[in-house]
């Protein structure tokens, strides 16, 4: 194994010092405290700092360690899956439960090379109905099958 | 509390737990449990996350009998997976897998499984007596805690979590911070401002802790699990008898009481549970054996320990929960949120104010572990057939679940795209090596430590001091830094890295 720097923590560390900076940026408005007691801003700016604190020392010790190589990202899993979840966040207000749940087992299923188009077919056409039938008619979760405006409103 | 009492209220718990609905959610729980536990990659904490918006519809009571059927029903289901396949069906299973999965190579499947089971329903009835003993002395004591004892009490829970989390200690820290900061988020209890919610009305609740936890531990772990090439596992089906024999039985009944006495006590400890209790044990076992050469080999002791200690731990986990008010780690915290949704503050109050709920939890855990039983050992051909079913045809029945169990917490799109934010974290957290627990602890934990922060400073009108002025809490701030302080020596942190490799 090549090592060098524990480039693991240095991006973590980039990581929450991004996060802290943002945090900071959102935090301005709010007032740090009064004479009476802390403000809204007081604790969120108290954890933002810790973090950037921590976030630099993160950065500083991987540069200064060895450590593990980074692993390598694949396209296809992460865009494919998150791109599912995406699809049902639009889709379930709109389209109904039918749709997005038959869009979202469309969309993961092409994530796996190995997974045939007849198997995801079929996967998705039963796990639509099942979900329709699962948590709409038996648990009773208020969730539209159909697409609202196909029944006219 | 005299031992008398305890039993009595325990008895008055089984009547609850045994009234038909309960027992009904109870059993519904224990099977969901141990499906989670049989499947790879699938764990408590998501099965909770997907459960908890069907528990907003079932009374306080039982939603939390319950979830928490699913949480020890899955230690019971996770060490199926990890002796017939080597692949742990739940992170408390892991060391199961070195002598379980031996043994069943060796055509002794079946004793392991029948041992991992009796082992655990011993563990799971000792620890429902443990809690029946030791909570309600342990509430009368909290009772006396002040909001500046809170605070350090939860800051002592978070620095152990941090410890006890893999990987590098620093980074551990980075994730706690980052939980208490996003915990910040919505409305601000004593002004009504809205703090850091983007213009969003979505986020003035806060972020949803459901699509948090799916996010974290579900999204990542998916997209994790598709870039390995081998998912398939061989599974060894040949149960042919299930009873252990009497040199089975003669060698594990002291582990066993071993295991179980030492898992109650870790699952007390915050940051604790199940899964360290799992390998402490292991590694117990190992050490008091007169013959340590045969662990890893297909020892019996190697399944009895691991197995009895998790499940005693996930019970007694619940104890802090219960008497302090504080979740020990990640499931437990997700717990208290669903405590939280039903209008229940966890806290030494709950036992007084409901005790309803308090004793029939307790006393369902008792029925559970012997539903448990039936549920694995007559019915382990049933989960073999499961752990056929190919990846690839599971994960997007995984996904659906989740997605239908985050819109309806809320009733938006909006908590399903956190989802995929929390997902593409977890997805970098994975690939950087990060274990987020810390995270979602301290992001459950957060808002109570604020709140009881700004309280401690309006009780002492602004002296900051507070904190180390009242003995009880200078005490454990104390701890905190002597840990941290051990942790970040170059010395500590080898043996713990080496503690943990094994």
């Amino acid at each position: 194994m090549n090592l060098s720097k524990n480039m693991n923590e240095v991006l973590t560390g980039l990581f929450l010092v991004f996060v802290a900076l943002f945090a900071f940026y959102l935090s301005w408005p709010l007032s740090s405290g009064t004479e009476v007691g802390l403000g809204p801003g007081f604790v969120p700016r108290m954890f933002a700092f810790i973090q950037l604190v921590l976030g630099i020392v993160l950065v500083a010790s991987g540069l200064s360690t060895a450590g593990e190589r980074l692993e390598a990202w694949q396209a296809r899993p992460l865009l494919l899956i998150l791109g599912s979840i995406t699809f049902f966040a639009v889709s379930i207000e709109r389209m109904g439960l039918l749709i997005s749940v038959t869009g979202l087992v469309l969309i993961s299923c092409a994530a796996n090379r190995d997974t045939s188009f007849r198997e995801t077919v079929i996967l998705a056409v039963s796990s639509a109905a099942a979900s329709a039938l699962l948590f709409v008619k038996l648990l009773g979760l208020s969730i539209a099958v159909f697409p609202p405006n196909l029944l006219g409103n | 509390m005299d031992i008398f009492s305890g039993l009595l209220s325990l008895m008055h718990g089984l009547v609850i737990a045994l009234e038909p609905m309960n027992l009904m959610y109870c059993l519904i729980g224990c099977l969901f449990g141990t499906l989670i536990g049989v499947l790879p990659g699938l764990g408590p904490l998501n099965a909770i996350a997907m459960l908890l918006p069907i528990s907003f519809y079932l009374t306080p009571t039982a939603a939390l009998i319950m979830l928490a059927g699913i949480y020890y029903g899955a230690q019971f289901g996770g060490s199926t997976t990890s002796i017939l396949m080597n692949m742990p069906g739940e992170t408390s299973s892991i060391v199961t897998c070195l002598d379980g999965h031996q043994m069943a190579r060796q055509g002794r499947a079946g004793p392991a499984l029948a041992i991992a089971a009796l082992g655990s329903v011993f563990a799971g009835i000792v620890a429902t007596f443990v809690i029946a003993l030791f909570a309600p002395p342990l509430a009368q004591f909290a009772l006396l805690f002040g909001p500046a004892e809170y605070v350090s009490l939860m800051l002592l829970g978070l620095v152990v979590a941090v410890v006890l989390a893999h990987g590098s200690i620093l980074a551990a820290l980075g994730m706690l911070v980052l939980g208490l900061l996003m915990g910040t988020v919505g409305i601000d209890v004593e002004s009504g401002a809205f703090r850091m919610t983007m213009g969003f009305p979505e986020l003035a609740d806060g972020l949803g802790i459901v699509p948090l936890a799916m996010g974290l531990f579900g999204v990542g772990e998916i997209i994790s699990n598709l870039e390995k090439k081998n998912l398939v596992g061989v599974v060894e089906d040949r149960i042919n008898h299930l009873w252990p024999t009497a040199d089975d039985f003669s060698r594990c009944w002291k582990v066993v009481l071993r295991a179980t006495g030492l898992g109650s006590l870790l699952g007390l400890l915050p940051g604790g549970g199940a899964t360290l209790s799992s390998f402490a044990a292991y590694a117990l076992e190992k050490k008091l054996a007169k013959d340590p050469s045969r662990f890893g080999k297909g020892a019996v002791e190697g399944v009895a320990a691991p197995e009895t200690a998790n499940n005693a731990a996930a019970q007694t986990s619940f104890i802090p929960l219960l008497t302090l008010g504080i979740p020990s780690n990640a499931v437990i915290a997700l717990m208290a949120g669903a405590m939280m949704i039903h209008g229940i503050s966890p806290g030494p109050n709950v036992m007084t104010e409901k005790p309803d709920m308090f004793w029939g939890l307790i006393a369902s855990m008792m029925i559970g572990n012997l539903m448990l039983l039936v549920i694995n050992l007559p019915l382990v051909g049933l989960w073999v057939k499961l752990l056929k079913i190919p990846y690839r045809l599971f994960y997007p029945i995984i996904l659906v679940c989740m997605c239908i169990g985050v819109y309806t917490t809320s009733n938006s799109g909006f908590d399903v795209f956190l989802l995929v934010v929390f997902g593409f974290i977890s997805y970098l957290f994975i690939k950087w090596k990060c274990e987020p627990a810390p995270l979602l602890l301290a992001f459950v934990l957060g808002p109570i430590i604020e709140q009881n922060f700004k309280r401690a400073l309006q009780i002492s009108f602004g002296d900051g001091l507070i904190f180390l002025k009242k003995p009880i809490s200078l005490g454990l701030l104390i701890l905190c830094v002597v840990i941290l302080a051990m942790m970040l020596l170059p010395a500590w942190r080898r043996t713990r890295e080496v503690a943990f490799q094994e």
